[in-house]
């Protein structure tokens, strides 16, 4: 597992720091999913995940390894696979399957399991049949898988993936969404960071950063239901769970944390 | 006055082995005082509609004026500060050491009067604390405040039409609406086009909607006329809100709902009305 323990980072010349008194644990085989207005921290911890940065205080071990421990982190970084908000700026080779293998290649994984590793995280990521496509020739959508897909082919149990859909139109985001839980299916345990709160619905458990300091931990229905609490965080639920809401209050029996219309409608029709 | 685009075509690399049309026939126009939301999945040809309108592309076809002057076509003249152009990359769109020179840099090459005060103004208007930003280094900024800082640099030249790619992608909430009040208090003088994915955000402030698909208009027309069915929706690959998806499912199960609405209060109103009416 992904433990921090008592974490704190601050930037060179900033006097302020980005996190404080962090505690978090990442499983594998769960999505913890990590929210909080813009500047809140959010991408601090994930870079602080896979070693990115380290630590001013406290400490990160990544299945029992210190982060900080420069001899381990070569292990740690293949343990856990960093993907960021902007695809264009994490994609290094000329074509689909070169730019999958650019990971493992210089890790020095040997021919036939490169193959096998590139050909699987392609699969995986449902960019099977596009191997000798040239990137800037994939939607962004696409791009973005092929920088999870580049993450993957290291062999990661941890996927950190920091604000993945942000760039992505409503296509590309449910493609991206798919994947997390095939992941999570495989068993890999997932930090997904976003201010989306329609993708932690889905989550197996939240938490909501303010000013660099964990203010919720726990189950999304618990956050999805402290509308003082989002409203504090500047968090503002989906229109739809609003909607669901609003209707609790009309006197319909439905859950909040709904994610698709489908659901709402079932709800209302049964209630 | 208006921002008018008439019959826009347009082929990327045309002449070359890799020629990719990208836009058909498009037509798209603005007043001053009215926004346009132009919906599409990436890849579209949303931007590039965007691209023609700003004059930064000649049109293979097609024409654009801007309150009459020919700004892009055939003979076309240089738009000079009449309209403002934010990208879907902020990061492309900012270079200078602060963010006050970013930002005043547009008003200052203009010969405005006052560019810092132009400047400092709009860094309020899109939500950041000028005092907070203006000494900062743009490579500082976060995606969101990156973003809002390169929406501040065009609104700082006033132009009479903006037209904003993607404004609100990747802002937490509160960045969200403060860009929704910077294009609400914008649209008092200027005429506004609004290129996204994100329909929620802005549907509810558009005079007209055009959704676009593999280069083409699929549908246009008033938010209220189009709300009413997802049909055209479908068939251009778009999707329509969810929370207009479900007072349609619920108008299809026989419950009479004649306008969805986009805000939550009201749509529950709608929806218990005409549950209770049908059950």
């Amino acid at each position: 597992m992904i433990e921090f323990i008592d974490v704190a980072f601050t930037y060179p010349g900033v006097a302020e720091p980005a996190v404080s008194d962090v505690s978090l644990l990442v499983r594998p085989g769960e999505v913890v999913a990590v929210v909080g207005p813009n500047g809140s921290g959010k991408s601090t911890i994930a870079r602080l995940a896979d070693g990115l940065l380290t630590p001013g205080h406290g400490r990160i071990m990544v299945d029992g390894m210190d982060t900080r421990d420069t001899e381990a982190i070569y292990h740690v970084r293949a343990r856990v696979g960093l993907v960021l908000q902007n695809p264009d700026n994490q994609i290094v080779g000329t074509v689909v399957e070169e730019d999958v293998a650019f990971g493992p290649e210089n890790l020095g994984v040997p021919l036939p399991e490169l193959a096998e590793r590139v050909a699987e995280a392609i699969e995986l990521v449902g960019l099977a049949g596009l191997e000798r496509r040239e990137p800037h020739l994939l939607s962004e959508g696409q791009k973005q898988r092929l920088a999870i897909a580049g993450a993957l082919a290291l062999g990661p149990r941890y996927l950190v993936l920091d604000e993945p859909t942000a760039m992505l139109d409503p296509e590309g985001r449910t493609a991206v969404l798919a994947i997390i839980e095939r992941l999570r299916a495989e068993g890999r345990g997932i930090v997904h960071v976003t201010h989306h709160l329609e993708h932690v619905v889905r989550a197996d458990r939240v938490l909501a950063l303010d000013r660099g300091r964990i203010v919720f931990a726990g189950v999304p229905e618990e956050l999805l239901s402290d509308v003082g609490l989002l409203g504090r965080l500047g968090l503002e639920p989906p229109a739809l769970v609003r909607l669901a809401e609003e209707l609790g209050r009309h006197g319909f029996a439905v859950p909040r944390a709904v994610s698709t219309a489908e659901e709402l409608a079932g709800a209302l029709w049964r209630s | 006055m208006a921002l008018v685009a008439k019959g826009l075509s347009y082929t990327y690399a045309v002449g070359t082995g890799f020629a990719t049309p990208a836009l058909r026939n498009v037509d798209l126009t603005v007043e001053r005082g009215a926004v346009a939301v132009v919906l599409g999945a990436t890849g579209s040809g949303k931007s590039t509609l965007l691209r023609l309108c700003a004059g930064l592309l000649e049109p293979g076809s097609g024409s654009v004026t801007a309150d009459g002057t020919l700004i892009a076509g055939h003979g076309a003249r240089p738009a000079r500060g009449m309209i403002g152009l934010a990208f879907q990359n902020p990061e492309a769109q900012l270079f200078a050491e602060s963010v006050l020179d970013d930002v005043a840099f547009g008003p200052r090459n203009l010969g405005m009067p006052d560019p810092e005060a132009a400047a400092r103004h709009a860094l309020a208007r899109v939500g950041l604390d000028p005092d907070e930003f203006c000494g900062r280094s743009p490579f500082t900024l976060s995606g969101g405040e990156a973003r809002r800082v390169a929406l501040a640099g065009v609104l700082a030249m006033s132009p009479a039409y903006l037209l904003l790619d993607e404004p609100t992608a990747g802002l937490d909430p509160l960045g969200r609406s403060a860009v929704r009040d910077a294009i609400a208090a914008a649209r008092e003088r200027a005429g506004v086009v609004i290129v996204t994915h994100d329909a929620e955000d802005f549907l509810g402030m558009a005079d007209e909607i055009v959704g676009i698909t593999g280069g083409e208009e699929a549908f246009r027309g008033a938010p209220a006329e189009l709300l009413a069915s997802e049909e055209p929706w479908r068939r251009a690959g778009i999707r329509l809100p969810e929370i207009v998806r479900v007072q349609l499912l619920a108008a299809h199960h026989g419950a009479r709902i004649d306008a969805p609405t986009l805000e939550p209060e009201s749509a529950a109103l709608l929806l218990a009305r005409a549950i209770g009416g049908a059950q």
